[in-house]
């Protein structure tokens, strides 16, 4: 069989694999909302105080960096489990049995992943047209202006994203939350850097395309309006009306066709990249192995004679006597959450926790309870979800009284945040300050409810990890008010918070409760 | 002490059945729960064991309906589910202490429990070891062991001896054996030997519906005289199988001993023979259409 067959017949497998699954059609369904919210004007976009007349190019651009926003975060984590199915189903060691080279799998997943996330681009450009014909009757339509931005700027960002994909889940410490997190950090500082209006070198390091587009719409104001002065943010609110500037479209040259099909170039080096990093599931590179001698070392193999177990007696069993203790099963499920992290872990909470005591700036002892906080993110994310993921489950939902079980669970959560900002803790209560304190103790118990409620209701700790990250960067570090749960900078509402904990318990309760009785 | 299944279909959201109007009543002893893949067995097995609730009909435990009063039965339950999964993370000895504190044991009578169990199971050299380290057949021990945590009185198995060598699996029939005696242990398996000397009764059942309760002694009943034994040379193996059910063929010098189900005498060498509990299943299923060859 050729090379190019392995691959494609690979990469068609999976295509049809996960363009079945419920996730497909969230995304789907997500990003044709998103480009009517666009079209409707729900989404606009605003350069200062001004904006395009909403022409097919500005419709087409502004659906194209929306989707590339969303594909960035969404995207990835729709795409990101391709290795990870073949890991977890046991397919991978059939497939590593084969004469598959480890080339021909990534650049196969990482063609799959494209390809999943293409399709989804097809759709939207045909939604864009429709939503043109709908919304945009006024304008005639420029199919050319219209569809462009969406292929020019996002199919490049959609072959990186692909890759990296591929590269994160062959890199073994990227595979699960850090790999999570380092990718949202990573995805939302290079919209930081780029969704600045960036030009020549530095436009060309945009995988995004962003600084395409904004430095092409940054000239046409500043030519229409020379009061113009930088700026450029999406935004869901309407603030009033602003100035309209005519933009007919970027200048599709040569050189920035090149420019953008680098990152298909890109994109195949990290596939290759990836090929070299990838342990070809082999059992020896995972953290937890068997060994054959150790095994055999420590339990008696088939041949030992003489085994215990051939004489089994269930008669001298002592007794099991029942008495429910809470204390009991809030301390096991406090470790089972904490038992999987490194002393390099506890080493790290350890220090936030002693700077935290000794951090005499309000706003240095916000970011270091910040940091405090979003060290156990991989703990938390747990939550809810880890009978999904281990196969406990049918076991835990024969338990007595499974609820209780998630309560525990829930407090135990509490106590890891309460550890792990115990030193800000102690700091606030020698300086008596009651209402740091209450903020401190609505956060305490929100992150827990937070990671409970996505937990159950997901089933997968990757919705808490990206939304308690996004959370965090949104809320307290970059200061939008109504999402800073630790009060870091602006007037805190510690009962807000306080609500939403108690919302989001009662949800995953019933939603357990929902499954328990399904 | 009695299990009784009224009624009970099961219907998934694709619409397909899982069970079909079943009724069955299970009492002290062990019940072997036998059928093809696909017949309901795991299905059935959730449904007993609280985890999934039937689409119709009712499950009563001593009189009490299982889906308005769970935990009636939940508590005196040990289940030990198909695809059984573990913390990795987890020593066994944490993951049954977890599992003690999970079904309402005190923390003294679990450490006990625990150490015994552990003890039973062949695990205690490998107790402190991380779970993510253990075998298959390891792990199916803890299920084991998780299953037996609460001294229960109804034991629900599905599958128990998937991973276990040879001797792992005597061990746990003898297990199963003494712990019978004032339980009801119900016991689903494709390994017809696994339940050969212990079950007091069987349940076959196949396409989501009940086809026969029986002792093991009216199955083989059924088959006796049905089951044939003769050597053929290698060659004609498989133009036999073509035309009758075959049991087992083992290698000889002489060519191959092979065991033939059938209702009349399928070759003139062929003598009748005692047929083991498989033999009778597989005539039985064979008759109902269930199994097509061997």
């Amino acid at each position: 069989m050729s090379a190019l067959r392995v691959v494609s017949g690979m990469a068609y497998a999976d295509f049809r694999e996960r363009t079945r699954r419920t996730s497909f059609l969230i995304a789907l369904t997500l990003v044709a909302w998103l480009a009517y919210a666009v079209a409707a004007g729900r989404i606009s976009l605003r350069l200062g105080e001004y904006q395009g007349v909403v022409n097919s190019a500005w419709l087409g651009s502004l659906i194209a960096i929306v989707v590339s926003s969303m594909m960035g975060w969404f995207g990835f984590f729709l795409i990101n489990n391709a290795i990870g199915l073949d890991r977890s189903t046991g397919t991978g060691e059939v497939i590593a049995a084969t004469a598959i080279s480890r080339v021909q799998y990534t650049v196969a997943k990482w063609l799959a992943n494209f390809a999943v996330l293409s399709l989804l681009m097809v759709v939207l450009m045909l939604a864009s047209v429709f939503l043109h014909w709908r919304y945009l009757r006024h304008a005639p339509m420029d199919l050319f202006a219209l569809l462009v931005p969406l292929a020019v700027i996002d199919l490049p960002f959609l072959a990186f994203v692909s890759a990296c994909a591929v590269l994160f889940e062959s890199v073994r410490i990227l595979r699960g939350g850090i790999g999570n997190a380092l990718w949202i950090l990573g995805f939302v500082v290079m919209g930081a850097v780029f969704g600045k209006i960036a030009t020549g070198s530095l436009a060309a390091l945009d995988p995004l395309g962003l600084s395409l587009l904004t430095s092409s719409m940054g000239a046409a104001v500043k030519s229409q309006f020379p009061a113009y002065h930088g700026g450029f943010a999406l935004t869901f609110v309407q603030h009033g009306e602003l100035q309209r500037f005519y933009w007919a479209g970027v200048n599709w040259s040569a050189g920035i066709l090149m420019e953008r099909l680098v990152w298909f170039v890109v994109a195949v080096a990290l596939a290759l990249l990836a090929a070299g990093l990838f342990d070809r599931f082999d059992p020896a590179t995972r953290r937890w192995r068997h060994p054959p001698d150790s095994t055999k070392q420590h339990t008696p193999s088939a041949s030992t004679p003489g085994r215990k177990h051939e004489h089994m007696s269930a008669g001298d069993l002592p007794a099991a006597v029942r008495r429910f203790s809470a204390r009991y099963l809030v301390l096991v499920e406090l470790r089972v959450l904490l038992k999987g992290a490194r002393p390099f872990w506890y080493l790290v909470a350890l220090a936030l926790a002693v700077v935290g005591l000794f951090t005499s700036s309000p706003a240095a002892r916000g970011v270091v309870l910040l940091l405090a906080w979003i060290w156990p993110v991989l703990i938390w994310s747990a939550m809810g979800c880890r009978e999904a993921r281990e196969g406990t489950s049918e076991v835990a939902f024969s338990c007595p009284h499974p609820l209780r079980m998630l309560v525990a669970q829930w407090f135990a959560g509490v106590i890891v945040a309460v550890l792990a900002g115990c030193g800000v803790l102690l700091r606030l209560v020698s300086l008596g300050d009651a209402a740091s304190f209450g903020t401190w103790g609505a956060a305490v118990v929100f992150i827990p409810s937070l990671a409970l409620m996505l937990g159950v209701v997901s089933g997968t700790s990757k919705i808490f990890e990206v939304t308690y990250v996004l959370l965090c960067y949104v809320g307290p570090l970059n200061g939008v008010a109504a999402l800073d749960f630790i009060g870091m900078g602006s007037s805190p509402s510690p009962l807000m918070w306080l609500v939403l904990s108690v919302a989001s318990v009662a949800i995953a309760l019933s939603w357990r409760w929902r499954q328990l009785n399904h | 002490m009695k299990l009784v299944v009224e009624k009970i279909s099961k219907r998934y959201r694709s619409d397909r059945w899982g069970l079909r109007e079943m009724s069955v009543e299970f009492t002290t002893g062990v019940i072997g729960l036998l059928g093809p893949n696909g017949a309901g067995k795991s299905t059935l097995m959730r449904i007993l064991a609280t985890v999934t609730k039937p689409t119709s009909g009712r499950v009563l435990w001593n009189n009490v309906d299982t889906a308005q009063e769970p935990e009636a039965l939940r508590a005196e339950l040990g289940y030990l589910p198909q695809d059984f999964g573990v913390y990795p993370h987890l020593s066994a000895l944490e993951f049954l202490d977890y599992m003690a504190a999970a079904k309402g044991l005190s923390r003294a009578s679990a450490r006990k429990r625990i150490a015994a169990l552990l003890e039973l199971l062949n695990l205690t050299d490998a107790a402190r070891r991380h779970l993510g380290t253990y075998s298959g057949g390891m792990r199916q021990r803890v299920g084991i062991a998780v299953a037996l945590l609460n001294d229960p009185r109804v034991l629900i198995m599905d599958e128990p001896s998937v991973g276990l060598d040879p001797e792992e699996r005597v061990g746990l029939r003898n297990l199963l054996s003494d712990l019978s005696a004032d339980r009801l242990i119900v016991l689903s398996t494709h390994v017809v030997s696994d339940i050969e000397a212990i079950a007091r009764e069987l349940v076959i059942i196949a396409d989501g519906k009940l086809v026969l309760t029986c002792t093991p002694e009216e199955l083989l009943r059924r088959a006796a005289g049905r089951v044939w034994k003769w050597t053929i040379p290698i060659a004609d193996l498989p133009a036999l199988r073509q035309r009758c059910l075959v049991a087992s063929a083992v290698r000889s010098s002489e060519g191959v001993r092979i065991r033939v189900i059938a209702a009349e005498q399928p070759f003139v060498n062929a003598e009748v023979v005692e047929p083991s509990l498989e033999d009778a299943y597989l005539y039985f299923a064979s008759a109902k259409g269930q199994v097509a060859s061997a």
